[in-house]
């Protein structure tokens, strides 16, 4: 049967955006918090220490532009406060909850309000935690739909590991002070192999549901679009991760930050963009399935 | 299950804790009158409907039944729609009708994502949800949900849909075959078509005819 309601995946570009930006975020806030936390960051006068304050204001900057461009997603986007109105039980409200008290801990994070020293730690780790918490929040509004391609475990492990690994990329661009000689090729191991899981989750994902008639059970493949692009991201990045490894260089890291950037941007539009099929027509097409599979 | 037929619609029986639809699947011949009355006389736009006719086993397939689906809003008893609306857009009358108050409606998409049946969709030039609101103003004047006025042969019918447990509750009404109230599973697993739910839709079935059964009965 015709699926329904094909969707485009530039119909929910706002939401791609929103949902590629708040995980670089949440590894931002968590970078920052483990530099904060074991005092490992940057000496002061190098290049690094320079890139840390970047990741003071690169923060904020990024959440001020996820939470405009996923204002662009409402019908009233001047309204935004009607999003909070039912935290009981919607978890849109929830997320816009934790969305504004996340941002207002990352504002004072900014070297422009210079936090002191005593305070910093603290308000690391509480903005860091705050940003898991977000995240898990996005991917528990997409795990609490009706659409099967969303509905799945797998959906709350793609935000969270697309977030672990801009966290440990964020981390690998800045040597800490007093990590050891190979952080930044564990960095980038570790990165790749929560981006794969993240990127095979997102692209070959499925689950196994019982039918509708009762007769059986079938498989219910996640979502389906660009499986082959999929593979050629892993292979890239893999590459680039061997590369990493052979020359211990930070451009190298950065580079993989970029292609992983890049993989994710995909992964959601794949994500927003798989067809929309109606839940009934699906009912009766895999009854008529299994009914043939009877016969 | 107290059972008020289309005829049977007065002041008297208006006083009811939960109005549902039932559709019986034996009489409904699949014509789509009710979707173009509901979508005629509420103006909905190209691409919107509120209520579908699903034809299941079109293809006619000799040992299978084949019968019209008509599916709307189901005011369920634990609406999705209401729960994940951030805006507290939606809301359960008294008398069990979900309807959407699209003052309130901030186009976030989350109750068409969350109801298992699509029942809200999002009107392209408004940029809103929309949905069956069971003709809550004609209902209360008196008068019978379009839907339910244009089916020719009184296959979509207002019932008053009673509390009956959470188990299933078998019911035999005058001059009708067997009908079923269900929970959103079961109900999934005796119609074919219908999606699996756990929000009690408030649905009641005059079920197709079982399998190589011409008894009528499932």
């Amino acid at each position: 049967m015709a699926v329904e309601r094909p969707r485009r995946a530039a119909d929910e570009a706002p939401l791609i955006l929103y949902t590629w930006l708040v995980p670089i975020s949440a590894g931002l806030s968590a970078t920052r918090c483990l530099f904060a936390v074991t005092g490992s960051g940057p000496q002061a006068g190098t290049g690094s220490a320079a890139l840390l304050d970047l990741y003071g204001w690169a923060n904020p900057l990024v959440l001020i532009i996820a939470g405009v461009v996923s204002m662009a997603h409402l019908n009233q986007p001047l309204r935004p406060w009607r999003l909070v109105a039912n935290p009981r039980s919607s978890w849109l409200s929830r997320e816009g909850i934790l969305f504004g008290v996340y941002t207002a801990l990352v504002l004072l994070l900014t070297p422009a309000l210079s936090l002191p020293e005593v305070l910093l730690p603290a308000v690391s780790s509480t903005a860091s935690l705050l940003g898991v918490a977000l995240l898990l929040t996005v991917g528990a509004l997409y795990r609490s739909t009706a659409i099967p391609g969303w509905d799945t475990p797998s959906t709350l492990v793609v935000f969270l590991f697309s977030g672990i690994s801009a966290a440990i990329l964020l981390s690998g661009m800045v040597q800490p002070a007093g990590a050891a000689e190979d952080w930044r090729a564990l960095s980038v191991v570790a990165a790749y192999l929560c981006q794969g899981i993240s990127n095979l989750l997102l692209r070959f994902g499925g689950r196994i549901r019982r039918t509708s008639s009762g007769h059986g059970r079938t498989f219910m493949p996640g979502l389906n679009g660009g499986r082959w692009l999929s593979l050629c991201f892993l292979s890239v990045e893999g590459a680039v991760v061997v590369l990493a490894l052979l020359t211990g260089s930070p451009g190298a890291v950065v580079a993989l930050f970029v292609i992983v950037a890049v993989d994710q941007l995909h992964g959601r539009m794949v994500f927003f963009g798989r067809p929309f099929e109606d839940p009934t027509e699906m009912e009766i097409e895999r009854y008529r399935a299994t009914y043939r599979d009877d016969l | 299950m107290r059972q008020i037929g289309t005829s049977h619609f007065d002041d008297k029986n208006r006083d009811v804790h939960q109005w549902g639809f039932l559709v019986d699947v034996e009489r409904c011949l699949g014509c789509r009158g009710c979707e173009v009355a509901c979508k005629v006389e509420h103006g909905a736009p190209p691409g919107n409907r509120w209520r579908r006719v699903y034809l299941v086993n079109d293809e006619r397939h000799p040992d299978a039944p084949t019968y019209g689906l008509s599916m709307a809003c189901n005011h369920c008893r634990k609406p999705q729609c209401l729960e994940v609306c951030p805006a507290g857009a939606y809301e359960k009358r008294g008398d069990g009708i979900v309807i959407h108050d699209a003052q309130r409606c901030l186009g976030c998409k989350y109750c068409t994502w969350a109801c298992p049946f699509g029942a809200p969709s999002i009107n392209p030039f408004t940029r809103k949800a929309q949905k069956c609101q069971l003709c809550f103003e004609r209902l209360d004047q008196g008068q019978l949900p379009f839907c339910v006025e244009s089916c020719p042969v009184g296959a979509l019918q207002l019932v008053a849909v009673e509390p009956v447990g959470a188990g299933v509750k078998i019911w035999r009404g005058p001059g009708h075959r067997l009908e079923l109230a269900l929970t959103g599973r079961e109900m999934a697993e005796r119609v074919p078509g219908v999606p699996t739910s756990n929000t009690h839709p408030s649905l009641v079935f005059g079920l197709p005819r079982a399998r190589g059964d011409g008894s009528g009965k499932a």
